[in-house]
Formats: C-alpha cells, sequence, structure tokens
C-alpha cells in the first residue's frame, strides 16, 4: 500500500469524508461570518484598546470542535481490540491534529474578527474547549464529545455564575489563567483520548451487556 | 402487556432531558440572586431571562430525539409506518415538550422557594410563566424539524449553539423593543408591573409559531394561507404591547419601619424587607459618628420611578402619611438609593454602597489638590476621616465598591503628609471622639474641616 491509501483509508477510518469536511468548513465560515457582523452592533460604543469576549463567539467555537469530535469516533472496536500494535500512538497524533487544527484555524481567523474581541483569549478557548472535548470523547465516546464543551460554555456564560476574574472563557483581562487552563486541558485531554481512545463503543457495548443481564434476570 | 399509553419518548431519555433543562434553567438565573430573590416580579423575569441557556438546552433535547431513529438506523420503519412521519415527528416533539416543561419547572423551584422564603410582598403569578412554557414549545418544535436535516449525531450540539446564538443576537437593546416581543429583558421588575395580557400576547408568538411550523410540515401546500393567517391573527399583539410596563403603585407604596434606635428607614412595598439591612450599617455608622450625627435620622429611599420628581417637603409629607409612629420633630430626613447609580429600583442593598453615600451625608467632600505635575494629589480633611470611618466599618479602601466610590488606598491621593493627624485620630477614644466631632460638625457637614481641626 502506497503512503495515499494509507492516508485514505486512516481518514476513512476516522468518519473524515466530503460531507464533514464540508460540514466543519461551513461550521467555521458561519461562526466568523456572523461573530463579524454581530459583535460591531453588540459593542458599538467600545473604546479602542478595549478587549473582551463576545458570548455568541465562544458558544460558536462549539460548532466546529463538535463537527472535529466525530473523527474522534473509533467505529471498528473488535479490530483495535485485537491489533497486534499499540494503538496510543495514532491516537495521539490524531489528538494533536485535532487540537492543532482547531488553534490555527481559530488563530488565522482571528484577525477577520473586529478588534473589540481578544484575539489572545479566543485562541486560548479553542484549545481549552478543543481539549475538553479530546477528554469527553475519550471518556463517554466520540459521538458525545461536544458534550464536555458545551456544557462548560454552558456554565461559563451562565449570568454571575462564575466570577468574572476565575472565567476563564471570558476573562479578557486575565488571559493568562485562560492560557493555563488550554494547556493542561489540551495536555490532559490528549493523553486521556490516547490512553481511552474512543470509549463510545466499549461503554455502549458494556451497556448493552448490562441490559442483556437485566433482561436474562 | 404494555400500556395503551406508549411513549416515543422513553422515560429514561425523557428524564435525562429534563435534567439537562433543569440544570439550564437553574443556572440561567441563580447566579444573579441578589437581583431577584425575595421579589417575585424579579423572580419571574430573572426565570424568563434564563430562557438564553434552557431553550438551547430544549432545542437540542428535541433534536437528540428527533434523531434517535437515523441514530439508530431505524428510520426506515418510521418511514415505512402507516402514520406519516409528520405525526411521529410532532408526537415526539411534544412528548419532549412535556419533560422540558418538567425541567423548566424544576429548574425554576429553587427560586420559587427561596423568593417565597423571603418575600413579604406580592405572590407570584402564574401567568407569567407562560412565555417560558411557550418558547419550549417552539424550542422543541424547530429542534425537531430542523434537527431531520441535519446530520444526526451533530444536531443536537449545532441547534443548541445555533439557539444560544440567535438568542443572545437577538436581545441587543431588547428591552427597547415593544412589551410583547421582548424575550429576553434584564431591567429591574421590582416596582414595576405589566397587565396579564402582555404575557398572553408573549406566549402566543412563540404558540403560532410552532403551530405554523407543524402546520408546515403536515401540509406544505397550505403553509402560506397558515402564516398569512396567523401574521394577520398576531398582528394587534404588536400594538397591544406597546409601552405597557408601567410602575406598580402598590409596590411603589412607601413604607417605614423603625427597625434599630435612632434611626426611621421608609421604603417602597415591594423592598421594605430590606429595611434591616439599611438600618443596621447606619446604626453602625451613626454609633461611630455619635457627636455628628445627634438627631434621630428618617432613612427614604423614593425611587424616582415611585414619586416623579419629589421636592424635600414632599418627601417629609410622604414619610409622615406612611409613618404610624411619631416622627419625632427634630428628625433628620436624609434620602438614600439602595445601590448608587442606578435610580434606587435594585432589589438589593450594598451595604458598602449605602455606608459611602451616608457618610457623604454627614461629610462633605472637599475639592481637591493636585501638584503640579498632576500625580500624587494630597489627601483632603475629609478623605482622611471617611477613610477613617471605613477602616471601622470594614469598608474596601480602593474604590473597588463602585462606580463614583473614591480610592482612599493611597493609589489616587497621598495620606503621607497627614501621618500625624491620622495618628492622632486614631488615638481618640469614644467619648474624646465625640466631643471632637460635636466641637466641628458644623465644619465637617460643610466641608470646611482643616488640618489645624485636627488637634
Amino acid at each position: 500500500m502506497n503512503q495515499c491509501t494509507i492516508l485514505a483509508t486512516l481518514l476513512a477510518a476516522r468518519r473524515v469524508t466530503p460531507r464533514l469536511l464540508a460540514v466543519l468548513a461551513a461550521a467555521w465560515l458561519t461562526l466568523f461570518a456572523f461573530a463579524s457582523v454581530t459583535v460591531p452592533l453588540k459593542y458599538p460604543y467600545e473604546s479602542p484598546g478595549v478587549e473582551l469576549m463576545d458570548s455568541g463567539v465562544v458558544a460558536g467555537l462549539v460548532a466546529p470542535i463538535s463537527v472535529l469530535g466525530r473523527t474522534l469516533d473509533e467505529p471498528c472496536l473488535q479490530l483495535l481490540a485485537a491489533a497486534s500494535r499499540r494503538t496510543w500512538r495514532e491516537r495521539l497524533g490524531w489528538a494533536a491534529l485535532v487540537l492543532a487544527l482547531t488553534v490555527a484555524v481559530t488563530a488565522l481567523m482571528t484577525p477577520i474578527l473586529p478588534r473589540v474581541v481578544s484575539g489572545q483569549l479566543l485562541v486560548a478557548d479553542a484549545a481549552l474547549l478543543s481539549g475538553v472535548s479530546l477528554a469527553t470523547g475519550g471518556f463517554i465516546g466520540g459521538d458525545l464529545a461536544w458534550l464536555g464543551p458545551l456544557t462548560l460554555v454552558g456554565i461559563a456564560s451562565a449570568p454571575g455564575l462564575v466570577p468574572a476574574q476565575w472565567n476563564a472563557l471570558y476573562a479578557a483581562s486575565n488571559t493568562q489563567l485562560a492560557w493555563i487552563l488550554a494547556v493542561l486541558s489540551a495536555i490532559l485531554g490528549a493523553a486521556t483520548y490516547a490512553c481511552r481512545g474512543s470509549a463510545g463503543p466499549q461503554w455502549r457495548q458494556r451497556l448493552t451487556q448490562d441490559l442483556a443481564g437485566v433482561n436474562a434476570e | 402487556m404494555s400500556a395503551r399509553l406508549s411513549l416515543v419518548v422513553p422515560v429514561r431519555t425523557g428524564l435525562t432531558l429534563a435534567l439537562v433543562v433543569a440544570a439550564a434553567q437553574a443556572a440561567g438565573y441563580l447566579g444573579r440572586w441578589v437581583e431577584w430573590v425575595g421579589s417575585w416580579s424579579d423572580t419571574e423575569r430573572a426565570n424568563g431571562n434564563a430562557i438564553i441557556l434552557s431553550l438551547p438546552a430544549a432545542v437540542g433535547a428535541a433534536a437528540w430525539v428527533s434523531t434517535t431513529a437515523r441514530r439508530r438506523r431505524f428510520d426506515g420503519l418510521i418511514q415505512a409506518a402507516s402514520r406519516p412521519a409528520w405525526r411521529i415527528s410532532a408526537r415526539q416533539a411534544a412528548e419532549t415538550w412535556l419533560w422540558v416543561c418538567a425541567g423548566l419547572l424544576v429548574g425554576a423551584l429553587p427560586g420559587v422557594l427561596w423568593t417565597a422564603r423571603e418575600a413579604t410582598f406580592d405572590q407570584p403569578h402564574l401567568i407569567r410563566w407562560l412565555p417560558l412554557l411557550a418558547g419550549g414549545l417552539l424550542g422543541c418544535v424547530v429542534g425537531a424539524t430542523v434537527g431531520h436535516r441535519l446530520p444526526p449525531v451533530l444536531a443536537a450540539p449545532l441547534l443548541a449553539v445555533g439557539c444560544y446564538v440567535v438568542l443572545g443576537f437577538a436581545s441587543i437593546e431588547a428591552e427597547t423593543s415593544t412589551e410583547a416581543l421582548t424575550l429576553l429583558d434584564g431591567r429591574s421588575m421590582t416596582l414595576w408591573t405589566a397587565p396579564a395580557w402582555v404575557y398572553l400576547a408573549q406566549a402566543a408568538w412563540p404558540t403560532l409559531a410552532a403551530a405554523a411550523v407543524v402546520i408546515r410540515r403536515a401540509h406544505p401546500w397550505r403553509s402560506w394561507a397558515f402564516g398569512m393567517l396567523a401574521g394577520a391573527a398576531a398582528a394587534p399583539l404588536l400594538y397591544v404591547g406597546y409601552a405597557d410596563r408601567r410602575p406598580d403603585p402598590a409596590a411603589a407604596a412607601l413604607t417605614c419601619r423603625n427597625d434599630a434606635p435612632g434611626v426611621v428607614v421608609c421604603m417602597p412595598a415591594a423592598t421594605a424587607r430590606l429595611s434591616p439591612a439599611v438600618s443596621g450599617p447606619a446604626r453602625e455608622l451613626a454609633m461611630l459618628l455619635r457627636g455628628l450625627i445627634t438627631r434621630p435620622v428618617v432613612l427614604v429611599n423614593l425611587p424616582g420611578v415611585a414619586v416623579g420628581k419629589r421636592g424635600y417637603r414632599d418627601v417629609v409629607a410622604a414619610v409622615s402619611q406612611n409613618w404610624d409612629g411619631q416622627l419625632p420633630e427634630t428628625a433628620q430626613v436624609v434620602r438614600f438609593s439602595p445601590m448608587a447609580g442606578n435610580s434606587g429600583e435594585a432589589n438589593w442593598v450594598d451595604r458598602d454602597l449605602l455606608i459611602d453615600a451616608l457618610t457623604r451625608t454627614w461629610i462633605r467632600p472637599q475639592p481637591g489638590q493636585q501638584d503640579l505635575s498632576g500625580k500624587n494629589a494630597h489627601a483632603t480633611p475629609d478623605d482622611l476621616l471617611r477613610r477613617w470611618v471605613f477602616e471601622r466599618l470594614g469598608v474596601p479602601l480602593d474604590g473597588s465598591i463602585g462606580p463614583g466610590a473614591k480610592p482612599l488606598d493611597g493609589s489616587l491621593v497621598t495620606f503621607e503628609p497627614l501621618a500625624d493627624e491620622a495618628a492622632w485620630l486614631d488615638g481618640l477614644n469614644q467619648r474624646q471622639r465625640a466631643a471632637w466631632l460635636r466641637a466641628h460638625r458644623d465644619a465637617i457637614r460643610s466641608g470646611a474641616l482643616t488640618l489645624a481641626d485636627f488637634q
């Protein structure tokens, strides 16, 4: 098998189809186009130099991260279980690719956004949410990898629930905190995914076995 | 034998979704509890605003349920069923909505119980909850309908995120819209009310929209006709809701209480339960500044919304009319706001801001002096006295208590040249201090205190 075939097989196994790529591109473009239009309308009086984070932009990040989360699923559980080589390297590589893609696209599109949105914080948020997505995928499966970032954004966006200075996703004046958490989340998320893989099929299998046991009783 | 009432949404799934919606609803308003606790109108408004989180949760829940067949690969059975697919989808949405309603009510419960425990005015109005439930209905119908067209696993997160983003955008200056169309309104409702039909109108919009979506799916050829009819029927709602939020005279009626010796607090009935929170710090201040404050104090909170532009005499008259006890003739009437800078309508009392405002009443601020560089301005004698008061009462000195508060921690004005005077003030015992304050009362109150007076 040549390299292209191997790559194509890997991408197919990871559910990277033209449709998924189209949905991913649409999610990114919609996010940034929507933010470019709505942010100036939301903050028309912010003086130059003031940086903040818009809740719509942070929540919007969950969309492309959810789409990428689909690629974390490992459908061929039996093959993986019977594999002669350890799979953590491939998983770690894939996790790194997902993280790098998320951070790179966010960083590339940051200049398009209005200046009032803190670019540094947005990139840190993207890394943080992506790391959480990887960890969630490792615990409850790639199908539900979006649950972690969505919950985190929900908690952070709840009015007054998290003190402003500790709200890493929104504290534009404290990007250091966001970066620390982003790095931690990326490392832990990638490690979790590399160790556990997509736990979804295993989790479902255990559930099926449990249910079968209950029915037998 | 299975029950006749077979559910499309399994109980386990429904319970999970209800819990998610309940958590989102609770998270949407509990964080800012200080703004609504104890006031029914604010509690209901806060729960209405929590839809910013619970509606995306509802939309996601409906999308998740509607894509179950595709995720589990039995959608072919639905296509081949004798009943039309739209009826199955509508039933899914309806059942999901019931679970969502349960979640919304459970999520609202902590706030309702808390306010029921604290409130001394008004009562819950069930009709004010209708827009929340109607919003949930629209969310479920939209989630179920649009979810069909999205990738099955991603439909829930994508729709939830989309709903949140759209709601956030729609909330920009929402309070300037007509009341019937204002889904998210961050303004205080403590002293305000809106007629019941405004809430009916707010509920009618999403209900009509949900009906339109279902009918469009069922009979595409009738959708335009229905849309026209629904639009025509709903058009009057645009007018009935305009500018109908109005002050509530019962909520604004002045109520006076004497919870602490020498301090009478008069507040609107809706916030009268906060009187002890006002009289406590005021009493502390009066005790500390004994000698300066020699007469009984009547603290009056008359928000502009309640009384318009009343003069001092009107305020005194209003207090006299609403005070059952004997108002001392020598009492000093002081107007105050529970929260400086928001026209006195707030539903809570900020102790630090209250002390700051009252201190300014008795210790008149003096114009500052600056050196040639514009930095290191010297503290004025009143700064020194107020800093001493703040230190005694535990009020932050860094100006963080609110807008307009002057930092007294040395960051804006320097206290170094006044070190001797500060030490002298600290060294006074209670009796000496009262005597000194009495001797310089007029100077302190008129802003004429000098450094030479600190001896």
